[in-house]
């Protein structure tokens, strides 16, 4: 039996079946190119490491994208 | 061309991407403008809303620099945090630095913003500070390591131009050395033209372009005020006089003049 991982993503909780890399959490929530910045409870992730930094139950998941600003 | 941080650039005009009525017009007006450098933000966005990889597309056309900001960040650690994942996104070491104090006036707090920047130059950041036009904040910004100061005009968004002439000139008197931008609170190109006339090196606006009838012919207005801001500073105004002085010749005025005064 899998257990269970319960995230918040932007604020908001979410339940996976399994631990995940970031960019096998950022296809399971259908971002195409992966074109975004992600901390992870508070901590900036590189981009380089998003195949190999798991996520964990509890984690506070920040998906960031690009937007217009001045 | 003029050095900003470590580019040269041709523009001194750095344009914001809110706030247009389309992505055709932001990108039209960018090229309007003639800008080498427009500033983007970092938002939550839905994968299901999707409209990030297209915006992020129109300005990666344009062929502009980057410089992200961290608006809306009220603390040190928001506003570093964001910096770093906006170089992990955009790939550049640039970012402007809000760290907002007030509300209402979205005044900057000047210690926060000091002390971001102090952690972001640290961490390998060129760091462009929004702050308001007190010297002693600028002073401090410089002794942390910022070479670029970006003090306000106005108010972000008011339009009000440039609300305190002689703390502006003193900004530029006492820091001759650092790269000094205007900053928020430029509604017209006038506005622009009198910040390069006091000798600031280049301006950054966003709102009197984006809610121009014409964006598109106000970037180009802009660009213009710029420029001439520019060449009249490196041209030398003339010192103001509160007397008049005629500028026509006053010898060999015909007779008439001789009997006026007899």
């Amino acid at each position: 039996m899998q257990s269970q991982i319960e995230v918040k993503i932007n604020g908001k909780p979410r339940a996976f079946h399994q631990t995940l890399s970031i960019d096998q959490l950022l296809s399971e929530l259908g971002y195409k190119d992966h074109f975004v910045a992600v901390a992870v409870n508070s901590q900036c992730v590189l981009r380089k490491n998003y195949g190999t930094h798991q996520i964990q139950s509890s984690d506070e998941v920040e998906i960031l994208a690009p937007m217009a600003g001045g | 061309m003029w050095t900003l941080a470590d580019k040269k650039v041709n523009s001194r005009l750095l344009l914001g991407t809110a706030r247009f009525p389309s992505p055709s017009v932001l990108q039209e007006s960018i090229t309007a403008s003639g800008s080498d450098v427009i500033t983007v933000s970092l938002r939550r966005e839905s994968a299901m809303e999707n409209a990030n990889g297209r915006f992020w597309d129109y300005l990666r056309e344009s062929g502009a620099h980057i410089l992200p900001n961290t608006a809306g960040c009220h603390s040190v650690k928001e506003a570093v945090i964001t910096a770093q994942m906006a170089r992990e996104l955009f790939g550049t070491n640039w970012i402007k630095l809000e760290v907002i104090g007030n509300d209402d006036t979205l005044q900057p707090d000047p210690f926060a913003t000091v002390e971001a920047a102090r952690i972001l130059i640290h961490d390998g950041f060129e760091v462009f500070p929004y702050t308001t036009d007190d010297l002693i904040v600028a002073q401090r910004l410089r002794d942390v390591g910022c070479r670029i100061i970006m003090p306000w005009g106005a108010p972000i968004g008011s339009g009000q131009g440039l609300r305190n002439i002689e703390s502006l000139k003193t900004l530029r008197r006492r820091l001759p050395e650092l790269t000094l931008i205007v900053d928020a609170g430029i509604g017209a190109p006038s506005h622009a033209a009198h910040a390069l006339e006091l000798g600031f090196d280049a301006v950054l606006l966003n709102t009197a372009v984006a809610l121009a009838r014409d964006p598109i012919g106000m970037a180009r207005a802009f660009k213009a005020g710029v420029e001439a801001g520019r060449i009249a500073y490196e041209s030398g105004l003339m010192e103001s006089s509160s007397r008049a002085h005629a500028s026509s010749p006053t010898v060999g005025l015909p007779f008439w003049h001789h009997e006026q005064t007899l």
